[in-house]
């Protein structure tokens, strides 16, 4: 029996690992360092904000427009690349991998699952995209938060982090010691919604079966159990487009594995082209979110005016869509601070403070009305309690307290 | 070695005095806050403001400091509004704002006041059934129960709670047994109607009966506020019965209301798409529609 030789480093496995890296560190200083909202730029975000924002025009939790934008650069690498998002960029596949190659170093071998059983273990990522995205969209609100662990593992968040996220992240960190990326396999919500697209991937890992030796490394190596000496094509939805199984072929079988388009001309395409269109793609989202900041929060009362006023805010508190709906609350009040009959509020919540637009009827309201009605309190006659708002708006000090 | 030593010293000898100034700001802000709660209690909303203002200074990291301010400041302002409002639906509607304030802060001094002119203009079984709870508050037990027999069998079960725990306090057990006995238990949403009750059982001795309805109430009442309700219940002297050692569970029950999930919420149920409603007219307490101003010599027990 041949022994199996120590997999080495080979410049396109340095080069996807060193890209990986790359995105983790960009996202922990982003996110630590920076102060970033890690919920902002999360594709999943975008598909669970789809619902609430065609029906309500807010999007839930503290998710922008900008989860939009990253989720459209996702379906179009998946469908340039298939998987490449999860074996360059997604945090949670860089740990998923990382974990597996330090179980290695310390001699655990990876554990074997029959391709039975693996295909249907695979299935269980579709009932769990169906139960988030129901429950999201009925409740308007990141239910699943509770439980995810990209959320619990890369979220400033620190106090807001439950036990079951890390009860879920602890799951994945100590299956991912003993098997290859099992979440990506089997559990992610994202590859659920990345594999119908991934189906009809640009791009595809050909077999030239004249060079071919059948060696059967390359479906070893593969990250993701695909069969790859079995198919002249890889047409598998969960090609990662990594290039492991191209890196695995022996001396005497070079060039039988290559990654081309479907109608290709038999040019292979390099990594560096695939690392430069996820680059591309993911820079062009970060790019549109800034270019097109459309507020993630609208709500409008009355009929719009020829020519409303506004004013623009920065109000600390407003850092979700439930504080961004509290403010549109205050400005409801019909008391003295009642600011007419046309008001239309914009929001861009974020952790810290958001930005709030408000657009008003010139001729029975004002920008200093505006400020008070967010910042007086009120009675509510439907709950007869009062209401204290926290909000304080950057500028405006009303009761001297920053004095 | 030495260095790495240094460093660590020196970062710590930094950080004391910060940790130090800091929990000093936080312990003068905690105390003009409660000085501000006991003033407020008192009637005196000029220094409870200031007090409020003073805490807020100290810790500007406390949101409910600010919204301690903004609350009291806009209280002042309404209240200088009920005098000059002459529309009678607009009158009742500050008043039954203003009302509502003074129960959750116990300034049952203003209530009282209050109360007694919105049961002169009004004259509901609402506005009785206040005014007779500030004269319970204020201990005027004979004068709660002449206003709530001037209600005659408009009574809400309520008033009927309060008449009980009004008789059980001047000596009339008989009275008020066979007021908690017909009351039963209440069956109501309204959680200050199964305290009293609570109240009126333990003053009779059905203390288990009391026990279950201020265990109900405490499951019932939000996280945030449950502390507040459990302080005001243990100074009840109604519910003085409810003090032994057989009842320190009761006293431990935890709210079972569901909080969001939310992250970046603060405990609020859920991020509910529907409006919870603001200051709007048409939601609710009209006072005056039932009766209108009370017009020249009339009284308020025309049902009797």
């Amino acid at each position: 029996m041949t022994k199996k030789k120590k997999r080495k480093p080979t410049p396109r496995r340095t080069t996807r690992r060193l890209v990986q890296l790359g995105f983790l560190a960009l996202t922990v200083v982003a996110v630590f360092a920076l102060g970033a909202n890690a919920e902002l730029w999360c594709p999943f975000g975008g598909v669970e904000a789809i619902y609430t924002y065609a029906t309500d025009g807010t999007m839930p939790c503290s998710l922008g427009v900008s989860n939009f934008f990253v989720m459209g650069a996702l379906l179009v690498s998946v469908l340039l690349l298939r998987r490449a998002f999860c074996g360059y960029v997604c945090p949670i596949g860089a740990i998923s991998e990382l974990t597996r190659a330090g179980g290695k170093r310390l001699g655990i071998k990876p554990l074997t699952v029959p391709r039975k059983l693996d295909a249907v273990l695979s299935l269980l990522k579709y009932p769990v995209l169906v139960l988030i995205l129901y429950l999201t969209w009925q409740a308007a609100e990141l239910i699943f938060r509770a439980f995810d662990p990209c959320y619990a593992l890369i979220s400033r968040n620190g106090d807001d982090i439950t036990f079951w996220a890390y009860v879920v992240s602890g799951g994945i960190l100590v299956g991912a010691f003993f098997l290859s990326v099992p979440f990506c396999r089997w559990l992610c919500p994202l590859a659920a919604v990345m594999n119908p697209f991934s189906r009809f991937g640009l791009t595809r890992i050909k077999r030239n079966e004249e060079v071919c030796t059948s060696c059967g490394l390359c479906t070893r190596e593969c990250l993701m159990a695909i069969p790859v000496d079995d198919v002249k094509e890889v047409t598998h939805a969960r090609c990662y487009s990594c290039y492991d199984c191209i890196e695995a072929c022996p001396p005497n079988a070079k060039g039988s594995l290559t990654l081309e388009t479907a109608f290709g001309s038999g040019r292979p395409w390099s990594q560096w082209r695939v690392v430069l269109i996820m680059v591309l793609l993911l820079a062009g989202s970060v790019y549109a979110s800034y270019a097109w900041p459309l507020p993630s929060y609208v709500q409008q009362r009355g009929e719009a005016v020829d020519e409303p006023g506004s004013v623009e805010l920065q109000i600390l508190g407003v850092k979700c869509r439930g504080s961004a709906a509290g403010v549109w609350e205050m400005l409801q009040r019909d008391d003295e601070f009642g600011l007419g009959d046309y008001v239309r509020m914009e929001a861009w919540p974020k952790p810290g403070s958001g930005r709030v637009k408000v657009y008003f009827d010139p001729s029975v309201c004002d920008g200093e009305k505006v400020k008070a009605a967010i910042t007086s309190a009120t009675y509510d006659f439907a709950t007869g309690e009062w209401v204290s708002p926290s909000y304080q708006i950057e500028g405006y000090d009303p009761y001297g307290l920053n004095e | 070695m030495r260095i790495k030593r240094l460093i660590a010293s020196l970062a710590l000898c930094l950080a004391l005095p910060v940790v130090a100034f800091a929990s000093e700001g936080s312990e003068k802000a905690a105390a003009s806050f409660d000085r501000g709660l006991t003033v407020l209690s008192q009637g005196d909303f000029d220094s409870a403001l200031a007090a409020f203002t003073e805490a807020a200074k100290s810790d500007p990291e406390n949101q409910n400091y600010r919204q301690h301010v903004a609350l009291v400041s806009r209280v002042k302002q309404v209240r200088g509004m009920l005098d000059k409002e002459q529309d009678p639906q607009k009158w009742a509607q500050i008043a039954k704002s203003l009302r509502s304030f003074y129960s959750d802060f116990d300034v049952y001094g203003e209530a009282l006041k209050l109360d007694t002119k919105r049961h002169t203009k009004l004259c509901t079984p609402e506005t009785g059934v206040d005014l007779a709870e500030s004269q319970l508050e204020l201990g005027r037990n004979a004068e709660a129960v002449k206003v709530l027999a001037s209600l005659g069998a408009k009574t809400p079960p309520r008033g009927k709670l309060l008449n009980g725990i009004a008789l059980a306090r001047m000596g009339d057990l008989e009275a008020a047994k066979k007021i908690a006995k017909e009351s039963g238990v209440p069956v109501t949403e309204d959680l200050q109607q199964v305290f009293d009750a609570a109240c009126l059982n333990a003053l009779v001795g059905n203390t288990a009966m009391a026990a279950d309805q201020l265990t109900l109430v405490f499951e019932k009442t939000p996280a945030g506020r449950l502390d507040r309700v459990k302080a005001y219940a243990k100074q009840r002297a109604d519910l003085a019965k409810l003090k032994g050692a057989e009842f320190e569970k009761v006293w431990a029950v935890a709210s079972k209301v569901e909080s969001s999930g939310c992250a970046g919420c603060s405990g609020a149920a859920g991020c509910s798409k529907k409006s919870a409603g603001g200051c709007g007219s048409d939601s609710g307490g009209c006072e005056s529609g039932a009766s209108g101003e009370k017009k020249e010599g009339e009284s308020c027990d025309k049902d009797k």
